[in-house]
């Protein structure tokens, strides 16, 4: 007998928010709590509920060739419950929060559940480490006192049972809360008009939003977290299309963003990088700008996984079990740090599992020091009471060379504004292929010299961050959703494989 | 089955229908399905699907935004209510079921567009987010208005769905594993120096339905379905003086527009034993480095769809042609002025590209798109000549000028798109066709008739943010005599892609034409993400340029 058996279940008339709709332009904590309070209520049978929630508002306005081309008003709820029994576990993403929603949510966690291996599963395993009644999990975990049952399930103890301590950056700016259509209107203005006095098309995209980051479970965890982030880019080119600049950077506080700044130096890339000449493709020493090191610098961190690491996977593999950790992996002059309370960097201080991030220093003076685990591992291998997520955010320092000093050093040489298209293709040696965009300039004696045609690349972060000449001095770059406060750095033998007529 | 699967949950629904209300409460009533270890009643999705984009309250919804936005000085509105309904399952893990509703407004004032969305479905959030709309545009088109017309267009009315066999829905998720399970043990395991990974595989269920209204008295809705997974049986084997590891892998089905039965049209147990066969064959053949130079290519279908999507399905989007994406996805190199290209060789004679979002199947496939345009089948490349590009409403008048002239109507092509009624509609790229020619009917056909070049058999390709030059790589084997080789690894064509359309010596015919998803298309911001497919037939190439891929300068 067939049924048709898929619970998705709201019709028309079960749309309402029923009462549910918040005060403001995202859940606050009351409502949040209130929200999981409902899914808790509807969860039976036992076992584990959780509620990942991101709540948020986004407004925007986009322009381009000098117009604005559309601004808009975003309103977001996103949510997955997650129901853990006997060790299966299941999660339902939705974003609707009226009751028959949420119930059918919980429903179709349950019924999934049912289909799942016990002790199997996936997310829960991540977070919490199932212990059984003979404690085997157990023997080599150290800050017991923490760990004290609170679901009151025999059958299941969970070893984390209460919140790990986390920093409080201030990371909610009324600034960038109040940057809607007209002040996001009243900060391009100036910028287009710049642009277009030059006779030249500027198009870019200003961003702000604010968000609760939730997470709240039937372990005793109840975490919420406002903040607020704003991003502003933009693309300067002729209207031939002979010569193009970029400059953008994001902050979680908009007055932290000078966009007059940023608009004057696309401007100048794209009136500089006119007509660019052809030049032999090879190996180039290149003075790469913040912006050009955060591009190409991205795979290091995100490859920055313990568990992969000692398995045989990627960059910082050694012989399984081990890792490269207390192994030279780059220059010496490099640091690698992450903090949720760094003023310049700031990020919200658990990920949205729950993960909660500790400061971290992953590589010191070119030495790999660490690498991202969960709190299982932590517990289970480590012997610590904490895990040690990668959020993606870092601040990596060692020098102080300003990025004229770079250039006047520079017999002959490139200098790149940024890359595009960036993608790994060989994960073990992290060897990166791209292209250079919006602006790329040949040095000669010292001296910017003139505009070059782009290149597309081959090379790999982690080789020429071991032939650096020298670091500048960090600064926020563009990279929303992970801040990332870089240098400029020169490096030597970068490889430049082809010429390409993109502008 | 005499009776008909479709009639049959027809029937099982009604009944389900009529218990609807109580059927949420746990506990209360079993299901037929699941015998007495089911404590719920499972609510059909399929036949809710028809009851949420077609009911009374939605249309009120929608309606009542237009109404709104017109009472507050917008010259167009389009209003919408999206439900995307998404389920996925692979052994073990990876499981996946969301369910996202949203309600979506876009208002027009002076050229200038505002939008507005939430979550939050009632009638009073649907006045608010219509003022909303109107008030970003407002605000925006004080200082910077446009001067675009939207033309006008036949009211779109009534209700549309994907044409499918098997509501992919009403195949219980147990079924749909037992499906999956149904494989184990049909492909090898590992040996030695060998190394096999089976990933059959993987379901994935999607269902969009949408409501939309316009400001012109437009009410329509469609409930789009895709279908597909994940089946695959790779093989690796240890390449020589190289750390690396060498793979090949047969494909057992793609995603598509349609319904469940394109896994019972697939037969998939069936197709096993030959992926095998096929995995093992690469395996056994020599591996040897790529010789650096100029080759004849005889690219596969898969390849040929790969490099239009790269090269002329991004260059052909007219907001990138103008410059709208300079700051996200890029320009275009038939760019920056529209007109420039316009009616000019951009290719050979034999190719011919045209778009055509009725396609069978095509991800891109739809009745009416997302601003109230019903889209017609056209051309973008004519005989190697550009004769037009992908057009919104907004867009289409930058090309009055080629309109006239072509005695044409300025009309939309029926490119815009929103994924849900969380994004603003964009342009993105329709259905695409290479038009088949006199060629062979086969690839095999085509490697026969080459005495030296490379076969580009699969692979990846991609290009810069103007289109213009390129790369892919993937799984090419060299051609010698009308037979296949040598696996070349590492081997890397590099092409730009006005060389490359202008290098096609033979298109095969309609025999070989292949359709095939694309990959995940990206542009916008805040990102937009879209799906076509794309039909082709094997091509060959003379003169491309094949490089050593992993070399450094």
């Amino acid at each position: 007998m067939r049924q048709p058996t898929n619970i998705t279940t709201m019709k028309g008339s079960d749309l309402v928010a029923e009462g549910n709709k918040p005060v403001s332009r995202f859940l606050s904590q009351e409502e949040a709590v209130a929200f999981t309070e409902r899914i808790g209520r509807k969860s039976v049978g036992g076992g584990d509920v959780a509620l990942y929630l991101d709540t948020a508002w986004k407004g925007n306005t986009r322009f381009a060739r000098n117009w604005v081309n559309s601004s808009g008003d975003l309103r977001t709820n996103s949510y997955s419950v997650a129901r853990n029994i006997l060790g299966a576990s299941t999660e339902v993403y939705c974003n609707q929060i009226g009751d028959v929603a949420v119930e059918a949510a919980v429903r179709r966690a349950e019924r999934m559940l049912r289909l799942r291996p016990l002790n199997g599963g996936s997310q829960f395993r991540e977070h919490f480490k199932p212990l059984t009644s003979d404690g085997s999990a157990s023997g080599r975990r150290s800050g017991a006192g923490s760990d004290e049952g609170t679901s009151g399930d025999d059958v299941l103890s969970y070893l984390v049972q209460t919140v790990e301590p986390y920093s409080e950056p201030k990371l909610f700016f009324d600034t960038t809360y109040n940057l809607e259509a007209p002040e996001r209107l009243k900060a391009l203005k100036p910028l287009v008009e710049a642009a277009a006095r030059e006779k030249l098309f500027a198009a870019g995209y200003i961003q702000a939003g604010a968000s609760g980051r939730v997470v709240m479970d039937t372990t005793g965890r109840s975490l919420y977290y406002p903040y607020t982030e704003s991003q502003f880019s933009l693309t300067v080119r002729d209207s031939e299309g002979t010569g193009s600049g970029w400059a953008g950077v994001d902050f979680a506080d908009w007055t932290r963003i000078d966009a007059e700044r940023l608009a004057e130096i696309a401007i100048q890339k794209c009136l500089r990088s006119r007509n660019p000449v052809s030049i032999e493709p090879g190996r180039y020493t290149t003075v790469l700008e913040p912006q050009a090191v955060s591009d190409i610098f991205k795979p290091v961190v995100n490859a920055l996984r313990r568990t992969s690491a000692e398995r045989g996977d990627g960059p910082f593999a050694d012989t399984p079990p081990y890792s490269k950790i207390g192994l030279k992996v780059l220059d010496d002059k490099i640091t690698i740090s992450a903090d949720p309370m760094d003023p310049d960097i700031g990020f919200p201080p658990f990920d949205n599992k729950g993960n909660v991030y500790n400061p971290v220093t992953w590589i010191k003076n070119g030495v790999l020091k660490e690498l991202s685990y969960y709190r299982p591992y932590g517990i289970r291998e480590l012997g610590v009471n904490s895990g040690l997520p990668n959020s993606g955010a870092y601040r990596m320092s060692g020098g102080d060379v300003s990025m004229e000093d770079m250039i006047s050093s520079t017999r002959r040489g490139l200098l790149v504004t940024r890359f595009s298209g960036l993608r790994v293709v060989h994960f073990p040696s992290l060897l990166c292929a791209g292209y250079t965009r919006d602006g790329l300039w040949l040095i000669e004696n010292g001296k910017i010299s003139k505009a070059v045609k782009n290149f597309r690349f081959l090379e790999s972060p982690l080789f020429i961050f071991n032939n650096l000449e020298s670091l500048g001095t960090p600064v926020r770059v563009f990279s929303p959703g992970y801040p990332t406060v870089v240098p400029s750095a020169k490096v030597h033998d970068f490889s430049f494989t082809s010429l390409i007529d993109a502008i | 089955m005499s009776l008909s699967r479709r009639s049959f949950v027809r029937q099982s629904s009604q009944l389900v229908a009529a218990t609807t209300a109580a059927a949420i409460i746990p506990g209360t009533l079993h299901s037929k399905g699941f015998g007495t270890t089911s404590r719920y009643v499972d609510v059909t999705g399929a036949e809710n699907a028809a009851e949420l984009v077609e009911s009374e309250r939605i249309n009120a919804l929608v309606l009542r935004a237009v109404e709104a936005g017109r009472a507050a000085g917008a010259s167009f509105v389009d209003a919408r209510v999206t439900r995307i309904v998404q389920q996925a399952q692979a052994n073990e893990i990876a499981w996946r079921d969301r369910e996202q509703i949203q309600m979506g407004v876009r208002a027009f004032v002076n050229g200038v567009w505002g939008f507005a969305s939430s979550p939050y479905c009632d009638l009073e959030e649907a006045v608010f987010l219509a003022r909303a709309a109107v008030s970003q545009a407002k605000i925006n088109s004080q200082v910077f208005p446009r001067d675009i017309e939207l033309g006008s267009y036949p009211i779109a009315k009534g209700h549309w769905s994907t044409p499918i066999e098997i509501d992919p829905f009403t195949i219980s998720m147990e079924e749909r594993l037992a499906h999956l399970a149904s494989f184990s043990g049909l492909a090898p395991r590992n040996v030695p120096g060998r190394e096999y990974q089976i990933s059959l595989g993987s379901v994935a269920l999607s269902r969009t339905e949408k409501t939309i209204a316009t400001s012109e008295g437009s009410l329509y809705s469609q409930t789009l379905y895709v279908t597909g997974g994940e089946f695959k049986f790779a093989g690796a084997g240890v390449l020589p003086s190289q750390s690396g590891q060498f793979q090949v892998h047969g494909k057992g089905v793609e995603s598509a527009s349609a319904g469940w039965e394109i896994f019972e049209a697939a037969n998939l147990r069936q197709q096993i034993p030959g992926m095998v066969e096929e995995v093992e064959r690469d395996l056994y053949t020599s591996i040897e480095p790529v010789t650096v130079g100029r080759y004849e290519l005889v690219a596969s279908p898969t390849v040929t769809a790969g490099l239009l999507q790269s090269t002329l399905a991004n260059a052909t989007q007219l907001d990138r042609v103008l410059g709208f994406e300079a700051n996200a996805g890029g320009t275009s190199y038939l760019g920056p002025n529209p007109m420039r290209l316009l009616g000019s060789a951009i290719g050979a004679s034999s190719l011919t590209v045209t778009a055509d979002r009725s396609m069978p199947r095509g991800l891109g496939t739809t009745r009416w798109d997302d601003e109230g345009v019903e889209p017609e089948p056209f051309t973008l490349v004519d005989k190697g000549r550009l004769v037009d590009f992908q057009t919104t409403r907004e867009t289409a008048g930058f090309l009055s000028e080629w309109y006239s002239k072509q005695n044409m109507p300025v009309r939309s092509h029926g490119c815009s798109y929103a994924s849900d009624a969380s994004v603003i509609p964009m342009l993105h790229t329709p259905n695409l066709s290479m038009a088949p020619g006199n060629g062979a009917s086969s690839m095999e056909e085509m490697i026969a008739n080459t005495e030296r070049g490379i076969a580009f058999i699969g692979g990846s390709t991609g290009t810069d943010f103007q289109s213009i030059s390129g790369v892919g790589g993937g799984y090419m084997r060299e051609i010698r005599n009308g037979k296949l080789g040598s696996i070349l690894f590492n081997a890397q064509l590099m092409f730009s892609s006005l060389e490359l359309w202008k290098s096609l010596i033979e298109v095969g015919n309609k025999d070989s034409i292949a359709q095939q998803p694309t990959l995940p298309q990206v542009k916008g911001e805040p990102r937009q993400v879209s799906y076509f497919s794309i039909q082709t037939p094997p091509i060959r190439l003379k003169d491309m340029a094949i490089v050593d891929g992993n070399r450094k300068a």
